[in-house]
């Protein structure tokens, strides 16, 4: 029983299962592929098998389908409007994908893809890109007014826009640790109360009543993170495409 | 903290690619058009049934409409041919009391006629019994011969009756 075996933060670790090199790039399938492929198959599957009978009066599984299809559609469309049309799929896998990796974190033994800062820093660098790019092509340069909010006198512009570039700049900082450090986090604490469970012998029912309470608060949470995650990606669309 | 090793970093971030691009290319080819098209055939399809419920509902109160302007006409004929059946009845029920009348009268003066002269001939015998009763008697008893033509003048003028 090594000490680092029980490490609450063993769990993130990264073992590579099958070692692949292609050119300089580093491209091992690792317990992190595992699940990231598990993510994608399950989004999948969840949708293809729930409409697979394509029912004009849909059953059980193919409500969910719709439901999670109409939710987004309506996300995308009351905080983007028409023109959010074209990013719905985009936005549709971002939330189908970042809720399947949350859901299935939960199991116990597996692994959260989403608890890594690389991986929630390569989608908030994905949709801070794909922000930028959606403005600079629909307004030009005129995309920088974002910079200089309307109805501000021109005195306060050498104070104003560096704060706004500042916090354009820091979207995808705090989108990628938001997410980040809620999974860490929620995941971190369920193995440390799952820790004080075994030390603790039959007082171990306390912490184990904890973390009943903390697995709750950690679906919640698995679910809320996607959802804020996408929301505020369609906000960040719906600023580059209308400006403010 | 293991997210921080960042030898981890690329084959981590070579299977996010990977696995979220397939994601995004079935997504977008193939299921969410897939998705979108059938609630946008039930949509058309609960916008169709509606469209001919209210079709249907339309249609309906146009053969109500058409049934009740239909009784009306009815009602309005039938009083027209009650009207006029009561006024034919009415007419013939005249005609004929007027032609019994006018029987009655004719057949009321006939009568009359045959009582006058009944009553007439009636008269004229008495009156002629009369006289030859009077000149009888005056014959036997008082002993006077009076001729025929003034015992019947007697007898008229005093009125025997």
């Amino acid at each position: 029983m090594s000490t680092e075996a029980h490490s609450p933060l063993s769990q993130f670790e990264v073992h590579t299962l099958v070692p692949i090199q292609i050119g300089s790039v580093d491209a091992s399938f690792t317990n992190a592929a595992v699940f990231m492929v598990a993510a994608a198959a399950s989004v999948l599957l969840f949708l293809s098998l729930g409409m697979a009978k394509r029912a004009m009066v849909p059953g059980r599984w193919q409500s969910l389908v719709e439901l999670s299809y109409e939710f987004i559609a309506n996300l995308v469309r009351d905080n983007v409007g028409k023109e959010g049309r074209r990013f719905f799929p985009f936005v549709f896998a971002l939330f189908m994908f970042i809720l399947f990796c949350n859901a299935i974190a939960l199991v116990p033994y597996t692994f959260t893809v989403t608890s890594h800062i690389i991986v929630t820093f390569a989608f908030a660098a994905v949709v801070f890109v794909l922000v930028t790019l959606v403005g600079l092509f629909k307004h030009g340069l005129h995309f920088f007014s974002l910079f200089l909010p309307k109805g501000v006198p021109i005195a306060l512009a050498p104070l104003l826009v560096p704060i706004e570039i500042i916090s354009y700049l820091a979207r995808p900082v705090s989108l990628a640790l938001r997410l980040f450090a809620n999974l860490t986090a929620g995941h971190t604490m369920l193995k440390v109360f799952g820790g004080f469970v075994v030390m603790l012998g039959l007082a171990g029912v306390a912490p184990l009543l904890v973390i009943v309470v903390l697995y709750g608060l950690e679906t919640l949470i698995a679910f809320l993170q996607a959802y804020v995650f996408t929301i505020l990606t369609c906000i960040y669309l719906n600023d580059a495409l209308h400006l403010h | 903290m293991p997210q921080l090793d960042t030898a981890t970093f690329m084959p981590q971030l070579v299977w996010l690619a990977l696995t979220f691009i397939v994601l995004y290319v079935v997504l977008s080819r193939r299921l969410l058009p897939r998705i979108g098209e059938i609630l946008e055939a039930r949509k058309d399809k609960i916008a169709h049934d509606l469209g001919a419920a209210e079709a249907a509902k339309k249609q309906a109160e146009a053969t109500l409409a058409a049934y009740e302007a239909g009784i009306a006409k009815a009602r309005v004929e039938a009083l027209g041919l009650h009207a006029a059946a009561q006024e034919a009845a009415a007419k013939a029920s005249a005609q004929r009391r007027e032609e019994a009348e006018a029987t009655l009268a004719r057949e009321g003066a006939a009568a009359d006629a045959a009582i006058a002269a009944a009553k007439g001939r009636a008269l004229g015998e008495i009156r002629e019994a009369a006289a030859e009763i009077a000149q009888a008697a005056l014959a036997r008893i008082v002993g006077i011969e009076v001729d025929r033509a003034t015992a019947l003048k007697a007898a008229t003028d005093e009125g025997v009756a």
